[in-house]
């Protein structure tokens, strides 16, 4: 059996009632998001303070810490200048220098016959040499050893004979100019 | 006056209410919750700036700690033998003796140049050295002055035979040293690490370098530096 409901209250009671029921519905919501926004506020404000305290802490851990580094300042010069003095050292001593290198293939490519009469290495690396040899062969075979890129070692550009003589003794005397590359 | 504003108040209080939550809503955001978050996100990264710089700063401090002082020192002895941080006349000229005499020859003389820093790699000042010795032993001669206990380096060489067999030679030395860093950098400059090849160059210098020849003052930078007052006459 179905009910059947009637309102008997009057038709303005009735509409203020429905205006109160959307207020209160209004009302309701508002208190809920300034509830929401107070909630979110405070919860923030407190986040902030936790926060401050961990910066401060960690501050303070960094401060220490900065410490135990300024406390081990001398060590740390001591290695920062060893670091620059082997760099320096490693740089200069890597490789020969162009004089040591090119007098070297020189005096390795001389025949035992030949003698030096006078040699300059001057700053580029360039060699002034007199020799005498009595053998004309084995002075042959060094010219051919100083303009051989395998023999040279690639470190030779340019062999000039400035003269070559023989004496009424036999020996030859040549004046040579080795260029370095 | 009451009564109007209750009856305006009763009247449009549906529309009113809303508006006066969302004004006091907007209030809060831009007073406090817009500037609290601001804030929050700032700190954060500040924490995670500070954090970083803990962890970078803690291992630097474990690494410093961690090394073995005495051997720091020894290690930056040998270097500073190796290259000082002044010209050292007295100890070049001991060295080369002893590269002469080793080599075979014998010293005629020395003569030191004028120091110059036109390159790139530390200071330098040319030194001359006259000997007398066989030809054969030359080579040798100039190898012993390239790795023998100071940094040197050979220019040029002048040679000339002579009635006796022997041989008269004029090396031309650039001789090295180089003065100490000013600045060895922040607290936070990451700590320099020794390269297997920079090991290896002690490894060498301490075989080469007698321990005789090794500075036995405390090698701290701060020791190195100029000694003595500012104004002798204060």
């Amino acid at each position: 059996m179905s009910k059947i409901t009637i309102n008997l209250l009057p038709v303005e009671f009735r509409k203020a009632q429905a205006e109160q029921s959307k207020f209160y519905k209004v009302q309701y919501l508002s208190i809920l998001t300034v509830l929401a926004l107070a909630f979110l506020a405070s919860t923030t404000v407190a986040l902030r303070i936790f926060q401050s305290q961990s910066v401060s802490s960690a501050q303070g851990n960094l401060e220490q810490i900065s410490q135990r580094v300024v406390d081990s300042k001398v060590k740390e010069a001591s290695l920062v200048a060893l670091k620059t003095r082997l760099s320096t050292i490693s740089q200069l001593s890597s490789v020969p220098s162009k004089q040591r290198a090119t007098f070297s293939i020189v005096s390795n490519l001389l025949p035992a016959s030949a003698q030096i009469s006078s040699l300059v290495v001057d700053k580029a690396g360039n060699i002034t040499l007199s020799i005498t040899s009595a053998d004309n062969s084995a002075l042959d075979s060094f010219l051919n050893d100083l303009v051989s890129y395998e023999r040279n070692e690639d470190k030779i550009s340019e062999v000039t004979l400035e003269s070559l003589s023989r004496g009424r003794d036999g020996v030859y005397r040549a004046n040579l100019t080795i260029s370095a590359k | 006056m009451k009564e109007q504003l209750q009856t305006f108040y009763q009247k449009n209080k549906i529309m009113l209410f809303p508006v006066v939550v969302a004004v006091a809503s907007l209030s809060l955001i831009i007073l406090v919750i817009y500037p609290q978050i601001a804030k929050l996100v700032a700190n954060q990264q500040a924490y995670n700036e500070v954090l970083e710089r803990s962890e970078l700063l803690e291992v630097k401090a474990s690494e410093l700690e961690s090394l073995d002082e005495d051997q720091l020192s020894s290690n930056l002895s040998l270097a500073l033998t190796a290259l000082p941080t002044d010209q050292d006349l007295g100890g070049i000229i001991g060295v080369i003796n002893q590269v002469v005499s080793n080599s075979g020859f014998t010293t005629v003389s020395i003569s030191v140049g004028q120091p110059s820093n036109t390159k790139s790699i530390g200071s330098q000042f040319g030194l001359k050295l006259e000997a007398i010795g066989s030809r054969e032993s030359l080579d040798t001669l100039l190898n012993n002055i390239e790795s023998s206990a100071r940094v040197m380096k050979v220019s040029g060489v002048e040679m000339a035979s002579n009635r006796a067999g022997s041989v008269n030679v004029v090396v031309s030395i650039d001789v090295y040293y180089q003065p100490l860093p000013n600045t060895i950098g922040g607290v936070e400059a990451p700590l320099p690490k020794l390269s297997n090849e920079e090991q290896a160059i002690i490894a060498k210098l301490a075989s080469t370098i007698p321990a005789s020849s090794v500075s036995t003052s405390s090698q701290t930078p701060q020791s190195l530096g100029p000694r003595g007052k500012a104004n002798p006459f204060e």
